[in-house]
């Protein structure tokens, strides 16, 4: 069963690229309205576990299922899910040439979201500074009317009056309205103004520990590294 | 310069074999091709042959708003035979779009020959938008002619949704300081296919770019591309660049993770496409 407040809830996915396995019967729970953040070395399936549930179809789930309000989703299209509600920011958007920005909102728009006077004249991540693809990210999942919202190191190579600017709008248009949120990121930054609940690792494919302090998980990783997270007896018990 | 305001109707409008209108333009000279050859015996010279079908258009002053033609076919087993001429005069400005399209299956023939002079000192932004369906057999030649510190800025579009499309574009830059840009773009689907060939020729001081860009929307569907550079002078400056590909599976599924179906998400990419 499901608790009330449940929102998302992944059950033992397993995904094998080429042989390997990414994603390692993994589980993970998010509440409706709830800011979580997902922490793991490079190629531990953060941005994989994101595409799944956001509905990437070039990802093939082999095992497992992903409930969303209670129903199963795992088959829905990517249009589908984002009519339930599920949006994901890129980690590295594509451009795409000869769209304008402006029309490529207008043709997604579910509600006025928000806008960069700057970027809503341009092509779609044409020549855009990792900032502005941030950006960028953040106006199209905005006018989507979402329900959870995962974002794929959102704040990966911004300065920190970028990632401040970032935040800012995820606070606004987001936190504030009581739409979850999937914090996938490297860096503390991030979580010091957005101050997630709960803070997952990932290694290997499987959330190994999880904490409701982000700066204790944070000074673990710093002191003994990832690969030490698994013995790590400060975190809550993992799943 | 003409600043009459143009009204939606083309300047020009062929209906299969029929001319269905003709807007005439102060400061400029519009007819059919046949009516050209009789009117003007320099024009002999210029049309490749004795032109059955087509339109002659001659600009005299700086045009402020765009010039339009617009040649189509309804109905079934029609074959179009367009001799075009435009000339451009010395000093002006001029932007015109033509279009060439079967409106719906009729296994039409369209067969153009078009032949395009800029003389000195005059920039022409031309666009060519060729739109044929299955069955349709498109046959296209369009040479251009650039003179002293003239320039063209030019987009053609052709798109084949199941049709035979065999096109050949010269763009020779005869004159110091002629400038030429030249974008192609195709989209084969339905089984369509093309034979294109695109040339730039530079024989002075002048500089031209030429880029032809193919789009295959499914496996049935065929693009060969022959861009070339030729060039008579060490003062040139040419350049040209070749792509074909699929739709990237990447960008598709970008716009459907932004709430697009497959067929808006693929009809953007390739509107895109055009646009780029």
């Amino acid at each position: 069963m499901m608790k009330k407040n449940n929102l998302l809830k992944v059950r033992n996915l397993v995904v094998e690229i080429e042989g390997k396995k990414i994603l390692n019967n993994l589980c993970f729970d998010i509440e409706k309205g709830e800011v979580i953040a997902l922490l793991g070395p490079n190629g531990s399936g953060k941005s994989t576990l994101a595409k799944v549930i956001a509905g990437d179809l070039r990802i093939k789930l082999k095992q497992g299922e992903v409930l969303f309000n209670e129903e199963e989703v795992s088959k829905f299209s990517p249009e589908k899910r984002v009519s339930a509600g599920i949006v994901l920011a890129f980690q590295n958007p594509p451009s795409v040439e000869g769209l304008k920005m402006v029309d490529f909102i207008e043709a997604i728009e579910k509600e006025k979201g928000f806008i960069d006077d700057k970027l809503i004249g341009r092509e779609v991540n044409k020549g855009f500074s990792g900032g502005e693809k941030k950006i960028s990210e953040l106006m199209q999942l905005t006018a989507l009317n979402p329900k959870l919202v995962i974002l794929d190191e959102i704040d990966s190579g911004l300065d920190f009056k970028k990632t401040e600017e970032v935040a800012k709008i995820i606070k606004e248009y987001f936190i504030d309205k009581g739409v979850a949120i999937l914090i996938i990121t490297h860096h503390g930054e991030i979580l010091d103004l957005l101050k997630p609940t709960k803070t997952n690792i990932i290694i290997d494919g499987i959330i190994v520990g999880k904490d409701e302090d982000y700066k204790n998980v944070l000074k673990t990783i710093k002191k003994y590294d990832y690969e030490k997270c698994r013995k790590c007896t400060k975190f809550l018990s993992a799943e | 310069m003409i600043t009459k305001s143009a009204e939606n109707a083309p300047n020009f409008y062929q209906l299969n074999n029929d001319i269905k209108g003709i807007k005439v333009l102060d400061g400029a000279e519009m007819m059919p091709s046949s009516l050209a050859w009789k009117k003007f015996s320099f024009t002999h010279e210029l049309f490749f042959k004795k032109p059955k079908q087509g339109f002659f258009l001659w600009v005299k002053k700086s045009v402020s708003f765009p010039l339009h033609t617009l040649i189509e076919i309804d109905s079934k087993n029609i074959s179009q035979e367009m001799s075009n001429l435009i000339i451009i005069e010395k000093d002006i400005n001029v932007k015109l779009t033509s279009s060439c399209l079967s409106k719906k299956e009729v296994k039409g023939k369209h067969l153009a020959l078009a032949k395009i002079i800029v003389k000195d000192n005059s920039t022409l932004d031309y666009t060519q938008n060729n739109s044929w369906k299955k069955g349709d057999v498109f046959t296209a030649h369009y040479e251009f002619f650039l003179n002293k510190n003239s320039k063209l800025k030019s987009k053609i579009v052709n798109q084949s949704d199941g049709a035979s499309v065999e096109t050949r574009e010269d763009v020779y830059l005869l004159q110091k300081k002629a400038n030429a840009d030249l974008r192609i773009k195709m989209i084969a689907s339905n089984g369509g296919e093309f034979f294109s060939e695109s040339y730039m020729h530079g024989e002075d001081e002048v500089k031209g770019h030429l880029e032809c860009s193919g789009l295959i929307t499914n496996k049935d569907s065929k693009i060969v591309s022959i861009p070339g550079i030729i060039c008579n002078s060490n003062k040139a400056e040419l350049t040209h660049e070749a792509s074909i590909g699929k739709i990237s599976e990447e960008k598709l599924m970008y716009l459907r993770m932004r709430g697009l179906s497959e067929e808006k998400a693929t009809e953007l990419i390739i509107k895109s496409f055009l646009n780029s």
